[in-house]
């Protein structure tokens, strides 16, 4: 179930919210990823000249039109996705598509529109609309929108990978996700009732040609695989959820190992069997690294998005310089990282991507930027404006972004809590910016009761309020993991991010849980 | 393209993937037009258009199925995307469940799901709708900051499997959403409201910004509460979130893999007696509202829950065919879900339950959702107020409530004779007992 929904289109329900989903909820049916078998690379290759000529023709004829920016890009995707479903691979999905998007700058009014397909007579028909549309609004505006000036660049990359996963017969697929399938169900107990695991790639291409004289070519590879186990003991049903996704080709599979992907998602179902409710009330909180990423992307990333901040709707807007977390607090969102799934080259408006420290020992030094908001604000663009394909606009975007680890062992923050909660995996959350009131929901978790790990939990969401949260953290562990490759939901777009850091304690926090402690 | 030509291009790829060797081909098609604005700080930001065309293709051969999706209608892509969905289903694992696609059925069409009035609207109507909404929202608070959206779209799909199933639809819609933010002395204050539906004679955006903006100016001065077990009234906009989340729970496949928190309860109680739950995809005009599902198969009204027990499943074809139940028209997206969803009336007003209610908690928005496993809530309030004395008495920030679902919906004991109105449903007030609170103070 998405909590964000895209407002532009027609009969879907509208929301405010951003989120990030690092997990399966709601329905199994594994939605047909994008593909095309039809497109071999090599047809893609040859038509290359041609695209160049098209994106190039488009962006000259819109300056021509009186725009001052002109950005055509160019998305092609082809995906497979495999649905394993208690032993049987039944529904094998391909998918495949290509399309334009426009966006132009004329007398300071924005207009964007999109068309699928590559086609010079229909992008320029594309240009027409977003450039009509640009105009027609000029008069609703309150002041001229504006993008920084940033120079040209020409380049091509292509993320490195060992295996073409387009090279790798279906079959291959199916035996690997079938033999992860049957040590997960090995790791049961004879108490899964329903198995999900399933596995999908997909290459996509972006193709971004601007006013600037830019043309950029980013080529992704990406792959994952997912386990979501479900148990049942009586009246008791509970889900293990396990993911592997990475900016890499077919060898994230070949390397994975049971251990860490069915086995672990049929323990983590079993073990909460047995697991009690969680409490309800006022806990001090310990975060496992596994959820860490979570509180981070919610609680701090969605608010450090500049697009908030020139808006009025973050929390953080006028804040900048401010000591608004403990001092134990580094926070950064870094989209150069190899391999992680929220990583790219460059971003959908051409910027390279890069490191940006967001919190530095508490204090708030920068801002996640595109083109717009780097211009309304003075600084130089950092990278951060992501489109999730040619329907939609780029919108400031997370990519990996983590607290740094600290000194602390966890066994030191533990042993200070007489009563508290100690959560694990990441699961889902959302956060309403403009008043920084967030959720997260935990795979599972822990009592603490004097100073140790006493009963399980299961169910368990927590809610705070971003600064009194991030000023709340009182010990950091050094420990890190990043193992949270999820898809965040923007304004109805999702995007690919990953999300982590070590062990974080929070002095209270409220447990949304069942029962009394 | 028209209906008729869409449906053509359906059918011819239909023929290619059958002659191909498949046991059952089903292709979809449809291509529709979108336009909105966007607000940025009260003004407009940005004009978005997007034309969009595509096609899914769904192939099963010894139960195993093959699916490809690709975008445009170029028919010798399409021919080609149907020999690859065959290729696909021939190395899928054969699945003994699936008996077969649905045979054509008559069914009739649903009326006012179409405003040709709307294919005509641009984004400089988007615009005048968004800022009339602005202009609204500060004629009750002036320094209001406000996000945003405006849009309209319509579209035509058509969809034709080889048992003979023929049919085809176009659809419209328009919407527009405000979330007024007001800041006062360090305090933020915010909500939203929306209007959306299929005609241009139900859309009727003139109130939202003023109700946003009123209830935006309400939340300012959010308290943190001490946790409690006590009574929760959830207001329309929120209700919808118990109710949808039964609906959601009777959808049959989940049920057939051992995975729904309704497991083993058809034919048994699920919620007070005073529940009686709906879907009905064939209300003319409504929001979800459709002559036929995902697969062809006409709608028709289901009752899902009728005086707290779950009566009826929700089926696409395969879940249908497998139970050897009748098939319900709520196949969706390859999946199963439900239509337009709606409680039978109580007898007291919303404001009568607040009045009787001397201690509790009033959400506005929040989602009381049991996990569709576990069955377990544990969410966030996202907005709501204390109520003290039978009157609404402050807002709060920071709670959540937890409670097992089955025991939730046990507990409701106050459904409103009124609620809010939008084409195809109307949502009450509900009150519910005893929900374990937790709060920051």
């Amino acid at each position: 179930m998405h909590l964000v929904s895209r407002c532009e289109r027609p009969g879907i329900a509208v929301s405010p919210f951003v989120t990030l989903q690092g997990a399966y909820r709601g329905s199994v049916c594994v939605e047909s990823c994008r593909t095309d078998m039809l497109n071999s690379s090599g047809r893609v290759r040859e038509i290359l000249t041609d695209t160049k000529d098209i994106l190039q023709k488009i962006r000259d004829e819109g300056i021509n039109r009186g725009a001052s920016f002109v950005e055509v890009r160019l998305n092609e995707r082809e995906s497979t996705s495999i649905a394993l479903q208690d032993g049987q691979a039944d529904k094998l999905f391909q998918s495949s598509s290509t399309g334009l998007g426009v966006r132009v700058l004329v007398e300071g009014s924005w207009g964007f529109a999109s068309a699928n397909g590559l086609d010079l007579t229909q992008g320029l028909s594309v240009l027409d609309e977003a450039v009509a549309g640009a105009r027609a609004t000029r008069a609703g505006r309150a002041h001229e929108a504006c993008v920084a000036e940033v120079a040209a660049v020409q380049d091509s990359r292509r993320t490195p990978f060992e295996i073409d996963p387009r090279s790798v017969p279906l079959s291959r697929k199916m035996d690997k996700l079938q033999a992860l399938d049957s040590a997960g169900l090995a790791k049961g107990q004879g108490k899964l009732v329903n198995r999900v695991v399933s596995y999908g790639d997909g290459y996509q291409r972006e193709t971004v040609c601007n006013s600037f004289g830019s043309f950029i070519e980013s080529e992704y590879v990406r792959t994952s695989a997912t386990a979501t186990l479900f148990a049942q003991d009586g009246d008791v049903r509970q889900r293990g959820y396990t993911r592997k996704a990475a900016l890499a080709g077919y060898e994230l599979l070949d390397t994975l190992e049971p251990a860490d992907f069915s086995e672990e998602a049929a323990e983590k179902a079993v073990d909460l069997l047995s697991a009690r409710k969680a409490p309800s009330g006022k806990f001090p909180v310990i975060f496992h690294p596994s959820i860490t990423g979570l509180l981070t992307h919610e609680a701090l990333g969605h608010n450090a998005e500049a697009d908030h901040i020139v808006t009025g709707t973050s929390i953080l807007e006028g804040r900048q310089g401010d000591q608004v977390a403990s001092p134990l607090i580094t926070i950064v969102d870094d989209a150069t990282l190899p391999g992680l799934w929220g990583s790219y080259f460059y971003d959908s408006e051409g910027t390279q991507a890069q490191r940006r420290v967001l919190i530095e020992d508490g204090r708030l030094v920068g801002f996640m930027h595109n083109l717009e908001t780097a211009a309304k604000m003075g600084v130089a663009p950092n990278g951060s404006g992501r489109a999730q394909d040619y329907h939609y606009r780029p919108l400031v975007r997370m990519s990996n972004t983590f607290i740094l680890p600290g000194e602390t062992k966890l066994a030191d923050m533990l042993k200070d809590i007489d009563l508290g909660v100690y959560l694990t995996g990441g699961h889902w959350g959302y956060v309403f910016c403009e008043r920084g009131q967030f959720t997260c929901h935990a795979g599972g978790g822990w009592i603490i009761r004097n100073g140790e790990l006493a009963e399980p939990i299961r169910d368990v969401s927590v809610a705070g309020l971003t600064l009194e949260t991030l000023a709340n953290v009182d010990a950091i562990s050094d420990e890190f993991e990043m193992t949270m490759p999820g898809m965040c939901g923007k304004c109805g777009q999702g995007m690919p991010v990953n999300a982590g850091g070590p062990h974080v304690r929070v002095k209270e926090l409220v447990v949304g849980g069942q029962q009394s402690v | 393209m028209t209906q008729q030509e869409l449906l053509s291009i359906a059918e011819e790829a239909c023929s290619v993937a059958s002659n191909a060797g498949a046991d059952f081909a089903e292709v979809r098609v449809s291509e529709g037009r979108s336009t909105s604005v966007r607000l940025e700080r009260s003004a407009i930001d940005t004009t978005q258009i997007s034309f969009s065309s595509g096609a899914g293709i769904r192939v099963y051969i010894n139960g195993g199925l093959g699916s490809v999706s690709l975008d445009g209608l170029d028919l010798d892509r399409l021919k080609l995307a149907a020999q690859q969905a065959v290729d696909l289903a021939r190395l899928a694992t054969p699945d003994k469940d699936f008996v077969s696609l649905p045979e054509p059925q008559d069914g009739s069409s649903v009326p006012g799901l179409y405003d040709p009035g709307i294919e005509n609207l641009g984004v400089s109507d988007m615009a005048r709708i968004a800022l009339e909404c602005v202009d609204a929202a500060r004629s009750v608070a002036p320094e209001a900051i406000c996000t945003g959206s405006a849009g309209c779209g319509s579209g035509r799909s058509a969809i034709a499997n080889s048992l003979g199933v023929a049919r085809s639809s176009e659809s419209s819609s328009i919407s527009a959403w405000i979330e007024p933010i007001v800041k006062r002395n360090g305090d933020v204050g915010a909500f939203y409201d929306f209007d959306s539906a299929r005609l241009l004679a139900d859309f009727d955006h003139t109130g939202i910004g003023m109700s946003a903006a009123q209830t935006a100016v309400q939340f300012l001065g959010a308290r943190k509460i001490e946790s409690g077990v006590m009574p929760v009234i959830l207001g329309p906009l929120s209700s919808g979130s118990v109710f949808g989340a039964l609906a959601a729970g009777a959808e049959a496949e989940s049920h057939q893999r051992g995975r729904s928190w309704l497991l083993g309860k058809l034919g048994r109680k699920v919620a007070a007696d005073i529940l009686t739950v709906r879907d009905d995809a064939t209300i003319p005009a409504g929001l979800s509202s459709r002559s036929h599902d995902s697969e062809g198969v006409p709608t028709r009204p289901i009752t899902i829950v009728e005086n707290g027990v779950l009566i009826n499943f929700l089926h696409n074809s395969y879940t249908a065919h497998k139970a050897k139940a009748n098939l319900t028209g709520h196949a969706r997206g390859g999946g199963i879900g439900p239509t337009n969803v709606n409680v039978e009336l109580g007898e007291a007003s919303a404001a009568q339950i607040i009045r009787d209610t001397k201690r509790g908690l009033y959400i506005n928005m929040g989602r009381l959702s049991p996990d569709s496993t576990t069955g377990e809530v544990s969410a966030m309030v996202d907005f709501g107020f204390m109520i003290e004395n039978g009157e609404i008495a402050y807002p709060v920030a920071g709670v959540m409530a937890g409670i097992n679902g089955l025991e939730m919906m046990a507990n409701i004991d106050a459904i409103s004779s009124d609620g809010r109105v939008e084409p195809g449903s109307v949502s009450p007030t509900i009150r519910i007992q005893n929900i374990r609170i937790a709060g920051g103070k």
